[in-house]
């Protein structure tokens, strides 16, 4: 099929990607993360996903400037990238598709 | 900023799970998170930060595979981790019967581990060469006597090599004492090797330093050399690198040490402490007769060994044809290196011992399937439970072989451990009793492949029968019934059926080892014809220095009377052969069972005795008289022979002034009869032994160069070992003294391999009765437990508590009486394979069979008594009210 499944933490992490937008890394992803799901997340667990998706081609990232501050290191910063934001509407399409016309009760 | 430091072994834990390529992205974001945390001054910031170390665990984070099913991957794997989990808890509930579990495997296993590597030793053994598996021994076999096997001579070895086209060499090794000596040092008598320079082709190996043999060394006028062994290189010349052309003197004569033969080589036969080559003398080349050699031959690479053979022996029968005046009757008996040096006593030995070994891990097994199944059967509840709830059959089997595997694989590794000690020892002892020195004690590698076999595959079999037991009772019954369903009846029989086993295999093992026992007992009182109170020594006169007969008289009987001098010293006496070591085997003409009318020569062991060696040993003659000094050098030969001699070739005859020659002709002199002397052993009087009666004749008819000198005196060990090195170096400088033991040690060693099999036995048979010991006990407690509520019921009704213990041990009675007749049955048949190494008793020795007997009824006793005394200590009450 040629076609990246994507899992439905990965898809959660890409989601949370698109929202932070331009400057985005690891931990403020983890910040919207959890203030939209309202549940702990693991920090390195969301680093590794972000990861695991550059390898698939489904984020870019680039190391910025290190901080100004004593110690600062320079941190990574992820992006989506164009494949990834395919595989999203992708994604989406297939829900609303499968969501359509259907009513469940609560 | 020390408050921001995070945990130190989350962190640390943290870093192993992520991937290089992550690793210091995902700590760093973390540690930044962490400071927000700690910054905000909430409680718990170390938990928080476990939780998102943990957090990376969560299954949900992983990604589907690329292209694969969304199946949890874990699952499988998972439910494998928690039966393993759930396995340790409860073997750690009941740490009694887990650790006797583990320790019965853990020493039935061991002992076959140990016995495997002794099999290994002595009887699969390898040459440490390449290509080994087509380098073959061939000996000559003579047809007329029995198909004897002996060496060859050199002028055979020479023809197979001109004539085969099966093997593409030949070489030949015979056997000799150096002594070695150089600059002044003490001289040390070293065993060693004349070998032919075709050895290094045959063997195919390259000496460590140094070059190998050329043809040319074997020239009469070619320079002398030698090849120095490891062993001699380390301990003589202290690993010297630069010993490759010193000199070294070797029997009287200066050898160039040419080089150093390789350390493998000292596991192999070939005697490989010094290596001098042969001189091809035109007397050795002619020399047919004369066979001291033994051969070795690679097969050429698209040789077959059955085809080589056949060859050989057409070749001998043509050798047979040209010379028939010493190669009549000669043929060759091709063997590999196992056929050679690992068929005799040894492997028959070995592989009874390997029956026995294995014996005792039939009754580990009984044991551990018996234990496992009154533990399972605890669980019956359990096992209902959980089938109630949905749990497949499989799965339940699987949950219990977890756990039957898990104490395998502990009884697995304590077995490795107790067969690598216990072959260490074993090694030590063997090592001090005269086995060969080229014998391989290092503990194969495969011993441990062998015994991880043998632990999974006992854990899986005595694992499953239990398990499959105990699924197999109908749920609702067990959950009705408590633990008195129908399937509880049956698992008795199989618990009794296992003890049965065990209790029949327990007494063959011990009935075997009282016979060994026995057997080793008679040994060590067996009468050896002498006073046993001597110290023998040995002694080898060098060639140069002792050309001829006259010098060698000369120097015996000079230290014979300097001995004397010497105080404590009350008597000397020198033999070619100690009691207990044989003796020459030769072929005898009797004169009055003359050769012409179809008789074959005689075998009879020749012992060459000095003046004086009767009186030493302290026995008088039967008939006639012994020798003296003038018996030997000329006018008539004499020899005394024992009465068994007489008895065989003149029944009812008077021996004294019979004739009798060696065979050979009508040019060999007669020898008479001049005296009958007492048996004095110089072979064990054993089955498989050649019963050969002993001939003696005087020193100084045949003047050896090699002869032991028997010493009788009051003073202690050390100092009559230093004047005796004292008197010989007064007289000869060069000659060292070696082999100083008390007799009784030569005689003790002779018994060695009786006295090791007994113990064995013994060890094996007492293991297997404490096995059998724990077996019953678990049964009749397991028994005891099932029927608590029929004696709770008995007991109400009036019976006493003698009664009950009555009713108990009549059942471990009954189990223990149908092992012990099965037993007795198969007892009787094993020792009759013991047969040949039994001494002075019957197969079926009573005092052996009974002590068997009787000491498994006690155990039997004992084990089933503590049981049945619970038993009547029950409150009925009680006993009715549990379920």
């Amino acid at each position: 099929m040629g076609r990246t499944f994507l899992g439905e933490f990965e898809q959660i992490v890409m989601l949370a990607l698109a929202r932070v937008g331009e400057g985005a890394y690891a931990v403020s992803i983890h910040g919207e993360l959890e203030r939209i799901t309202g549940k702990s997340v693991s920090v390195p667990a969301v680093y590794v996903t972000l990861s695991r998706l550059g390898k698939k081609g489904l984020v870019v990232s680039q190391m910025g400037t290190p901080s100004p501050r004593p110690g600062g290191r320079a941190k990574r910063h992820f992006e989506l990238s164009a494949e990834g934001k395919k595989a999203l509407a992708q994604s989406r399409q297939l829900l609303d598709r499968l969501w359509d016309g259907l009513e469940l009760a609560q | 900023m020390k408050a921001s430091r995070s945990p130190r072994l989350a962190r640390g834990l943290l870093r192993l799970l992520l991937p290089k390529s992550d690793r210091e992205g995902a700590v760093q974001a973390l540690d930044e998170k962490y400071a927000e945390v700690l910054e905000a001054g909430l409680p718990g910031s170390r938990r928080w930060y476990w939780r998102q170390v943990a957090g990376l665990l969560h299954p949900r984070m992983w990604a589907p595979r690329r292209g694969g099913s969304h199946r949890s991957s874990g699952g499988a794997g998972q439910s494998w981790m928690h039966d393993l989990r759930f396995g340790l808890r409860m073997l750690a509930k009941s740490p009694g019967t887990t650790v006797v579990i583990i320790i019965t495997l853990a020493v039935g296993l061991g002992f076959n581990g140990v016995v495997y590597s002794l099999l290994h030793t002595m009887v699969l053994m390898e040459l440490p060469f390449e290509g080994a598996e087509r380098i073959r021994f061939v000996s000559a076999l003579d047809l007329s006597r029995d198909n004897w096997r002996s060496s060859s001579s050199y002028p055979d070895f020479t023809d197979f090599a001109a004539a085969s086209v099966s093997f593409e060499s030949f070489a030949l090794w015979r056997s000799a004492n150096f002594i070695v000596a150089e600059g002044g040092e003490l001289p040390e008598r070293i065993v060693g090797a004349y070998v032919s320079p075709s050895i290094f082709d045959v063997l195919g190996f390259q000496p460590p330093l140094g070059r190998r043999l050329r043809d040319a060394d074997g020239a009469p006028e070619a320079d002398a050399v030698v090849l120095v062994g490891y062993g001699t290189w380390q301990s003589r010349y202290g690993g010297d690198p630069n010993i490759v052309g010193r000199s070294v003197r070797v029997q009287g004569r200066d050898r160039t040490i040419v080089g150093v033969l390789p350390r493998d080589l000292q596991s192999t036969p070939f005697l490989p402490d010094i290596w001098v080559p042969v001189t091809r003398t035109a007397e050795l080349e002619t020399e047919r007769d004369k066979r001291y050699y033994s051969i070795v031959g690679r097969l050429a690479p698209e040789a077959i060994g059955a085809q080589a053979a056949a060859e050989l022996e057409r070749i001998s029968a043509r050798l047979a044809d040209a010379h028939p005046d010493t190669n009549e009757d000669i043929s060759t008996v091709v063997r590999t290196f196992r056929g050679r040096y690992g068929d005799s006593g040894n492997s028959a030995i070995a592989f009874i011992m390997m029956g026995a070994v294995g014996m005792l891990l039939l009754i580990a097994c009984a044991n551990v399937a018996n234990l496992l199944i009154s533990r399972i059967l605890h669980r019956g509840r359990e096992v209902a439970v959980r089938m109630a709830l949905g749990a497949s059959r499989w799965r339940v089997i699987r949950q219990l072989l977890v756990e039957s595997m898990l104490m395998s694989a502990a009884g697995g590794a304590g077995g490795i451990v107790i067969a690598v000690w216990g072959y260490r020892g074993l090694a030590a002892t063997f090592a001090e009793s005269g086995a060969p020195s080229w014998w391989d004690f290092t503990v194969p590698p495969d011993i441990f492949a062998l015994i991880a076999t043998l632990a999974v595959a006992t854990g899986l079999v005595f694992g499953f029968a239990p398990a499959l037991q105990a699924t197999r009772a109908n749920v609702g019954d067990v959950l009705k019934d408590g633990a008195r369903g129908s399937s509880s009846a049956r698992t008795q029989r199989l618990t009794s059926v296992l003890v049965v086993v065990q209790v029949s295999l327990a007494i063959v093992l011990l009935a075997g080892a009282g016979v060994m026992t026995r057997s080793a007992m008679n040994l060590e009182r067996v009468d050896w014809g002498l006073d046993t109170d001597l110290l023998t020594v040995r002694l080898a006169l060098a060639q140069d220095s002792y050309p001829g007969p006259e010098s060698r008289i000369a120097f015996h009987d000079q230290l014979a009377a300097q001995l004397r001098a010497v105080p404590g010293v009350q008597d000397v006496a020198i033999a070619s052969n100690f009691p207990s070591r044989g003796g020459f085997t030769v072929a005898a003409e009797i004169e009055d069972l003359p050769l012409t009318e179809g008789h074959a020569p005689q075998s009879v062991t020749q012992v060459i005795v000095g003046t004086g060696y009767f009186d030493l040993a302290r026995v008088d003659p039967q008939r006639g008289r012994f020798f003296t000094n003038s018996d030997g050098r000329a006018g008539e030969r004499v020899v005394v022979i024992e009465q068994r001699f007489a008895d065989r070739f003149w029944p009812g005859e008077d021996a004294l002034g019979k004739r009798l020659r060696w065979d050979g002709g009508d040019d060999v002199e007669w020898m008479r009869v001049v005296g009958i002397a007492p048996r004095i052993l110089h072979s064990l009087p054993m089955d498989f032994l050649p019963d050969q009666p002993v001939i003696y004749t005087p020193y100084r008819a045949e003047p050896l160069r090699n002869m032991g000198l028997m010493v009788r005196s009051d003073a202690d060990l050390e100092t009559l070992t230093a004047s005796l090195r004292e008197t010989v170096r007064a007289i000869d400088a060069e000659l060292p003294l070696f082999s100083i033991v008390p007799l009784r040690s030569l005689l003790k060693e002779a018994t060695f391999g009786w006295r090791f099999t007994s113990a064995l036995f013994a060890t094996l048979g007492l293991i297997a009765l404490f096995l059998s010991c724990l077996g019953l006990y678990a049964v009749m407690a397991f028994a005891i437990t099932r029927r608590q509520q029929e004696i709770g019921v008995r007991m109400a009704l009036g019976a006493r508590a003698q009664q009950v213990v009555k009713l108990v041990l009549r059942a471990a009675m009954l189990q223990a009486g149908a092992g012990l007749v099965i037993g007795i049955l198969g007892a009787l048949a094993a020792t009759r394979l013991l047969r040949m190494f039994m001494f002075e008793v019957s197969t079926a020795d009573p005092l052996a069979f009974g002590l068997a007997v009787g000491l498994l009824l006690l155990t039997a006793l004992v084990a089933s008594w503590l049981p049945a005394l619970r038993a009547s200590r029950v409150d009925p009450l009680e006993a009715l009210r549990t379920d």
